[in-house]
């Protein structure tokens, strides 16, 4: 009852942050409270009254409704048209829009995580071996597209990928693309999703590791310049080893936000009719079958597959990386 | 485009000769240098071309280079095409966007302070299983969760209101974190124990010492919690129909549909083109990007990097 909070796993190393919360845990307070009389169930009552409004948020948007997806995707909702069990599951993951979904959100799984997470950290390597007023600069021009998020993103690159409007006309003819017609042909779409994707968010994990770099330790690096190592060897053999669990982390933060993919897809459809399928990612799918199908209870077995994916990922960031405790103070 | 890349180049070019010691030291600063030079040109002529767009006509833009400047007249040319689109519907969808983000932040504020206080500074049975609820929360997309919300918020009749936007966001565990990290140092614990020395209640050291600590956390959660408002786009899709209750990234999105902005075989003979959409754009834009760069002088550019969710 007493025992240590498990929840912010222990620290690998002991930096100032891991050591304020190894304190907390110890919980001096709570003894102190109550040798002087103040019984322990009236501050266990007190921090239930201060968690209560957000408990009920917890409650009402995460806990019930991840709970009635599930039961509506087990049969067991209003109007259902299967019976109790496992057929909701069956029909919703076997039907004809289902494994295109999947491929799709895989390919441009698989197009944007490694572009991503080698750009960023080539970046961040890089802009880091040389500190200075160009470093800044390009730092902060990589991180400002961070603000073009959603409709206005995609609008920015329908222009961009537009070759008779867009400032890359020459890099999109080189490709042999005369029109957006050319551009926007289903076997781009992952890698036009992927670069609206690197464009608004790359920026800012540059500067999460270009942040990590700065908090890693200088005596190591001096000592490794003393022996004669370049920037090169520094930065492959010393810099990346130490940042690789934020690289880590950055990847399954990125996989668990881009399986969810909705708004480019949807927003470009909807801009370039024919162009991306309604049920293109696996969002767009459960939104189909909500509310063109009317069928919710596939529509909460697709979105229970999505909770399970993020949910994937959010153990293995806590449990598995342990992440949490320490990546915040890179930022 | 040139100038830019130029200037920048020059940049990098007085670095390597001040700093050259050998040739192969200076190939690889002229290659770093070219190479970041690229990828800031890369970044930055998107946006420079977004600004750009709405002080040149439809015809313009595709015959003046693309990053030239047309004229201040037609911005506003543009800008009276703009409001002119639903009786200047985009101003209601600007308003709803601050709107719902205020909303959204106030509701997130109020619940985060208080619970991360509690799960810092209180030792209680189910402690640990809400900090372990709370950071998969954190890290579990928004978007998965909004179709079920949307079931669930139909069945007490508050879908296609602003209630369906502003709730949803104000459930904010990133900002409960945030919260929790900053009372684990910034409160600190003799301070606690000589106010209870004082004979204060634990509700009057939370009133009297945590809140007005709390201000940094406070500062971090509002940043956060509005820019994850003002940019979220598949939440108010799923719960509004009413395009008077749209944000602007629902709006955008709308005039895209709607008018031949980018779709000629639109038929519309709506005053919406390229220009206009551009405008639009920047209208959604500007503001987020004001905040951003306030907030970031106010707490710094690392604090504010990354947020957990994608």
């Amino acid at each position: 009852m007493v025992g240590r909070s498990e929840a912010v796993p222990h620290p690998r190393s002991g930096r100032p942050l891991d050591e304020a919360q190894n304190m907390t845990a110890r919980q001096p307070s709570a003894h102190i409270g109550r040798r002087r009389r103040t019984p322990r169930s009236t501050q266990a009552r007190l921090a239930w009254a201060l968690l209560a409004p957000y408990l009920a948020l917890l409650a009402a948007f995460a806990v019930i409704p991840i709970f009635s997806a599930l039961w509506s995707s087990l049969g067991g909702g209003p109007g259902s048209r299967d019976p109790f069990g496992f057929a909701t599951m069956a029909r919703a993951f076997s039907n004809n829009n289902f494994l295109p979904a999947v491929i799709n959100v895989a390919t441009f799984l698989v197009v944007f995580l490694p572009v991503l997470l080698i750009f960023a950290t080539a970046m961040a390597l890089v802009l880091h071996g040389r500190p200075g007023r160009f470093t800044s600069v390009v730092k902060f021009i990589c991180y400002i597209p961070g603000v073009v998020v959603g409709a206005p993103l995609v609008l920015l690159w329908l222009f961009m990928l537009t070759p008779q409007l867009s400032p890359f006309e020459p890099l999109l003819n080189l490709f042999g693309m005369a029109s957006a017609a050319d551009v926007f042909s289903a076997q781009n779409l992952p890698a036009i999703f992927a670069i609206m994707a690197l464009y608004a968010g790359a920026g800012g994990w540059i500067v999460v590791l270009y942040g990590s770099l700065e908090a890693l330790d200088t005596n190591v690096i001096e000592a490794a310049r003393i022996d004669g190592a370049n920037s090169w060897h520094i930065a492959w053999h010393i810099k990346l080893p130490l940042i690789a669990r934020y690289i880590a982390f950055i990847g399954v933060i990125s996989f668990a936000g881009a399986a969810q993919l909705v708004a480019e897809p949807n927003i470009v459809g909807a801009a370039l009719p024919g162009t991306v399928s309604d049920t293109w990612s696996l969002n767009q799918l459960a939104f189909y079958y909500a509310f063109n199908r009317n069928d919710a209870a596939a529509s909460s077995a697709y979105a229970v597959f999505l909770v399970i994916i993020g949910l994937a990922a959010a153990l293995v960031l806590i449990f598995g990386l342990r992440t949490y405790s320490e990546t915040d103070k890179t930022r | 485009m040139t100038m830019l890349a130029g200037s920048a180049a020059g940049l990098g070019r007085r670095h390597t000769r001040q700093l050259a010691p050998s040739v192969s030291h200076g190939l690889g600063r002229w290659l770093r240098a070219l190479g970041l030079t690229f990828v800031a040109v890369a970044f930055s002529v998107p946006l420079l071309w977004l600004l750009l767009a709405p002080t040149k006509t439809e015809a313009e833009l595709g015959s003046l280079p693309s990053l030239a400047f047309g004229s201040f007249q037609n911005v506003g040319a543009a800008w009276t095409n703009l409001m002119s689109f639903s009786d200047g519907i985009l101003l209601t969808w600007l308003a709803n966007s601050v709107f719902y983000s205020v909303a959204g932040v106030v509701i997130a504020v109020v619940a985060s302070i208080p619970a991360g206080y509690a799960l810092a500074m209180f030792e209680f049975r189910g402690r640990s299983t809400i900090v372990v609820l709370t950071l998969i929360g954190m890290i579990l997309p928004t978007a998965a969760t909004v179709i079920p919300i949307y079931q669930e918020l139909a069945l007490v009749g508050l879908t296609n209101t602003f209630w369906a936007v502003i709730l949803p966001s104000g459930f904010f565990p990133f900002g409960v974190y945030l919260t929790f990290l900053h009372f684990q140092t910034a409160l600190p614990r003799e301070l606690v124990e000589a106010a209870r020395m004082d004979g204060a209640s634990d509700l009057r050291i939370f009133v009297a010492l945590g809140l007005p600590l709390a201000r940094p956390a406070a500062a971090l959660v509002t940043f956060f919690a509005f820019v994850a408002t003002w940019n979220n786009y598949f939440l108010p899709y799923v719960m509004l129909v009413n395009d008077r209750l749209y944000p602007l990234q629902l709006g955008i999105a709308t005039l895209l549909n709607s008018a031949p902005v980018i779709n000629s075989s639109n038929q519309s003979d709506l005053p919406i083109h390229k220009p206009e959409a551009a405008l639009a754009a920047l209208v959604a834009i500007v503001p987020i990007a004001i905040f951003f760069f306030v907030f970031q002088r106010a707490i710094g550019t690392g604090m504010l990097s990354g947020a957990v969710k994608g």
